[in-house]
């Protein structure tokens, strides 16, 4: 057991010295990562509103495609992959950036020393994000999917990565701890994978692209792991955290936290080929993707079962913070979306599947239901603490998780609903070897599914917006010095807070 | 969980902790750190083993995986796509009684529904129909000499004027071009009831046609192939 | 877990691992892939079918066959430049650019292609846009399928050739002019069917980045046999 596992003795007598001395280390580590740790959430929410804007743009165009059709800038294309880079690397990097950062300094007990190098590396690569995604709207995009920013921002992106990175690595090396939590593993490792992806991807495809499938096999390596090995170890280690940081309960079991990061980081990074099934790929790649991608359930079911045994128990007070609200949403949908995945990843499933909006589904459930909704909840418990204010509306918090739940919920049901059929149509050869369904046909079926995902995606940017105005009105509220404070909870507190 | 946790952290969620304003008078102080003061411990770790089902999943997993590999990785041959035959090779088994009318449906489901559409009858002023029409129950050669080359210009069907074009198919072999016209010319789905094109017609109207460049117009077919011919 | 340099090691193994296999291993295997001829022969000129093993169990692809036309061919000018305007237009992303074989799916009931495609198709692209979605329909043998001019209507308005489609018009590759007085209708002029006739007087031509793209999707096409690859029928 750790010296920092709480004993009896600290329960009892909580002003124990070995307590209060962490805390006044907290909070140096806290304030210390108050400027940039506001700025990487400021510029993510800023980022949010505009993926969901781009979001909004191609729902529109999928049920009215001559829609802004004669501007050049706007075509669909375009818009879909300024959608998708602005979310990933504007919105879900940046909320990475933030919460990863803190956890790790916190954990590490190390504060951030120069905090100008590390506000250089957010600004530029914020620079970096918007110029791609102006490069990608005025039609500098590269064709391949999850790398549309333009070659000229790389530069930009994989220094200002490198300034914002190195913390992680500072903070790790100067722990002033000696046990080793596994949200740490997972983010370190996060921040070490990234990189290493991202240049190899950037220069077998923009800067020296490979020949011939090799660039789709980089392509899938490279994007699937972009979710994999940076966005999934970001939010589990978010989770890991949170959960018994806010329940105040161990997390169940340390052998299984190994395990499953263990098996996580040797597994998800094959699983990327399976994009490429029934392709024009050698079928030993694909295979060995498949392998991967089912083993993966070894990692989820780990996971699961990890934080559903230190969960158990606590769901009403769980129900009451907003942090945990939405993170245990994640995780329960970190599990749905991943043995989902695997699934996917079967060649006969993969046949109705492929090339369908059961994919694009598969797409939002993992980045939206799991990773996005965790991030809310740690921007949730962090933005507090490096503020020192509390959210000012209970309600926006509400609207913001019924919205965005309910709503990405619709979504994914919509979208793999559709997509399962609309594979199934696509599939069916009749005895004569004709198509059963025309092409014609498909496209039809689709039209009423096209407007269910629009209204989820309303239902989505209602939750944004209530996100936003209250990150907005907590910044700018005028603060209350001399009363104390109460933490914003979902329902009627009891004696105790736990926000 | 071993049971002292479980006192310790009690399942009805009230840690016996209360340290919130305990110590420190100070009202300012205590508003600084008002957010950490009520936080709970740093996260730590119990140490639960693995459940036995989880051992027998994973094992259970790994067996599954060994036999996938062993099956469909074809000794990592780069030439191997096709994960159901021994090689990829077609198995060739000589030559096949062809029913004409299949072949036909299918070809035209291949690459003539996008315009003709699947029940032949075209798009208003944009395509012309198939079911009914008079150029399609006249002259067969008409209709091969089209397929083979292409249409373009003005043209007029059941007192109908188009202006548009069809996309050449002389890349379909004779018997594909045989069967397709067959089953436009015969189809109860057109309720067309004409007789079959065979695939000697076919390649004498490539052999005839074969200095055709362009697309054709209908003055240059009326004049070689008349609908009445 | 206290040591960094372990915990590191540990996470640079895992990564390293799927980077040899899926990256560095394909690109050995896949790099020296070159056009080939239909058929492959023997040190003797005889016919081979695929891939076949001499008698040292070894694998042998054989030989090209003299006299004959490899494939896949280099593209012309004007279509590596329409390969830039697909790519811009982000055609990817709902139009893939690979057949599956019979059996797996339907694309050549669907008349998508005769054959599998395999990866000696792409060795000469620039950019493999193999694609993951299929929102429209695939685009590996359109050239095969729609002339010039069926492109370019589809193009100014899908819904000219096709009422029901959801794809986006690309009126901005086009521009319409008054017929000259002078010189006449262009040569290069579209016909629009039907009601999509502009106003007496006026025509509608293709803008050069226009005949680039149909230039690229006209050279769609998967037509000749590969020794890894043979027609269905």
């Amino acid at each position: 057991m750790s010296s920092q596992s709480p004993t009896l003795l600290d329960s009892l007598s909580p002003t124990a010295e070995r307590q209060e001395a962490l805390r006044a280390r907290l909070s140096e580590v806290d304030r210390s990562m108050r400027t940039p740790g506001t700025f990487f959430v400021v510029a993510a929410v800023l980022w949010l509103m505009v993926g969901t804007l781009f979001a909004l743009l191609t729902a529109i165009k999928f049920t009215n495609p001559s829609f802004l059709g004669h501007t050049e800038i706007f075509t669909f294309g375009r818009v879909r992959s300024a959608h998708l880079n602005s979310v990933i690397y504007g919105w879900a990097t940046n909320a990475g950036f933030a919460v990863g950062l803190w956890i790790m300094a916190r954990l590490c007990r190390t504060r951030v020393r120069h905090t100008r190098i590390l506000m250089a590396g957010a600004v530029f690569w914020n620079l970096g994000v918007i110029g791609g995604i102006i490069g990608i709207l005025k039609g500098d995009m590269v064709a391949v999917e999850w790398l549309e920013m333009p070659g000229y921002v790389t530069p930009l992106l994989a220094i200002s990565f490198a300034l914002i990175g190195v913390w992680a690595i500072i903070a790790f090396r100067w722990r002033q701890t000696d046990h080793v939590y596994v949200s740490q593993w997972y983010i370190l490792a996060a921040f070490f994978w990234l990189p290493w992806l991202y240049t190899t991807a950037q220069i077998l495809l923009v800067f020296e692209p490979a020949k011939g499938v090799v660039q789709s096999l980089t392509n899938w390596w490279f994007a699937h792991n972009v979710l994999g090995l940076w966005l999934t170890p970001l939010g589990l280690g978010t989770a890991y955290y949170l959960i018994p940081k806010v329940l105040g309960r161990p997390i169940y079991s340390y052998y299984l936290s190994v395990y499953g990061f263990w098996t996580l980081a040797l597994f998800y990074n094959w699983a990327g080929v399976h994009h490429l099934i029934g392709g024009p790929v050698p079928a030993w790649v694909i295979s060995a993707g498949t392998v991967a991608s089912v083993m993966m359930v070894i990692p989820v079911v780990v996971v699961a079962v990890n934080h559903h045994m230190t969960v158990v128990g606590l769901h009403r007070q769980g129900w009451r913070s907003p942090t945990i609200r939405f993170i245990v949403f994640g995780a329960i949908n970190y599990t749905i979306v991943s043995l989902i995945g695997s699934a996917m990843a079967l060649r006969d499933v993969n046949l109705s599947t492929h090339f369908t909006d059961f994919t694009v589904g598969h797409a939002h459930h993992g980045l939206y239901a799991f990773y996005t909704m965790i991030m809310f909840g740690g921007m949730y418990y962090m933005l507090p603490r490096l503020l020192n204010r509390e959210w000012p509306s209970a309600f926006l918090i509400k609207t913001h998780f019924w919205m965005t739940a309910l709503g990405i919920l619709l979504m994914v049901n919509v979208l793999q609903i559709c997509g399962w059929i609309v594979g199934e149509m696509m599939n069916q050869v009749t005895q004569d070897g004709t198509v059963a369904y025309t092409f014609q046909q498909i496209v039809e079926f689709r039209v009423p599914w096209h407007w269910l995902r629009s209204v989820s995606g309303f239902m989505i940017t209602i939750g944004h917006f209530a996100f936003f105005i209250n990150v907005v009105w907590m910044l700018f509220r005028p603060s209350k010095a001399d009363q104390p404070s109460q933490p914003t909870l979902l329902t009627r507190p009891t004696a105790e807070a736990n926000a | 969980m071993s049971d002292d946790i479980r006192k310790q952290y009690p399942p009805d969620g009230n840690p016996r902790e209360t340290f919130e304003g305990n110590r420190f008078e100070d009202a300012r102080m205590q508003r600084v750190h008002d957010q950490l003061m009520r936080e709970r411990p740093e996260p730590s770790e119990n140490f639960a083993p693995l459940p036995l089902a989880l051992t027998v999943l994973v094992m259970f997993l790994c067996v599954w995986a060994g036999l996938y590999l062993a099956k469909y990785t074809f000794e990592f041959d780069p030439f191997h796509y096709n994960e159901d035959r021994a090689a990829n090779a077609v198995a060739d088994e000589g030559p096949k009684e062809v029913d004409m009318m299949a072949l036909g449906k299918r070809t035209f489901s291949q690459n003539c529904v996008a315009c003709h559409q699947q029940d032949g009858q075209g798009q208003p002023g944009v395509y012309p129909p198939l079911a009914g029409s008079e150029w399609v129950q006249g002259n067969p050669k008409r209709l091969i000499a089209i397929v083979l080359h292409g249409l373009a210009g003005e043209v007029h069907v059941n007192g109908e004027t188009y202006n548009n074009a069809m996309t050449p198919f002389g890349r379909l072999r004779d018997q594909q071009i045989a069967a397709v016209l067959t089953y436009v010319r015969s189809t109860p789905d057109f309720g067309n009831e004409s007789d079959p094109v065979t695939e000697d017609m076919v390649a004498e109207v490539r052999d005839e046609t074969s200095d055709q460049s362009e697309q054709w117009s209908q003055d240059q077919l009326d004049e070689l192939y008349p609908i009445d011919g | 877990m206290r040591s960094l340099p372990l915990l590191f090691l540990g996470i640079f193994f895992t990564l390293a691992f799927s980077w040899t296999g899926i990256v560095l291993v394909s690109n050995v295997q896949l790099r020296d892939l070159d056009p080939a001829t239909s058929t492959l022969v023997n040190d003797v000129q005889e016919p081979i079918s695929g891939v076949t093993y001499d008698k040292n169990g070894a694998e042998m692809m054989g030989n090209n066959m003299s006299g004959d036309v490899v494939h896949p061919q280099v593209k012309s000018g004007s279509a590596l430049r329409g390969q830039e305007v697909y790519e811009q237009m982000g055609c990817l992303y709902c139009h893939s650019q690979q057949v599956r074989r019979a059996g797996y799916g339907s694309d050549i009931a669907r008349g998508w292609g005769q054959r599998q495609s395999v990866a000696r198709d792409y060795v000469l692209e620039d950019r493999v846009m193999l694609g993951t979605m299929r929102t429209g329909p695939d685009l590996a043998n359109v050239g095969l399928r729609y002339d010039a001019n069926w492109q370019f209507q589809h193009l100014y308005n899908p819904k000219i050739t096709s009422p029901y489609s959801i794809m986006p018009p690309y009126g901005f590759l086009f521009e319409k002019q008054k017929i000259s007085d002078v010189t006449g209708p262009s040569d290069d002029a579209i016909t629009l069917p039907g009601d999509w006739a502009l106003d007496e007087g006026y025509e509608l031509v293709p803008t050069q980045r226009a005949r680039d793209l149909v230039a690229y999707l006209l050279s769609l096409r998967q037509d000749y046999e590969l020794p890894e690859a043979k027609f269905e029928q």
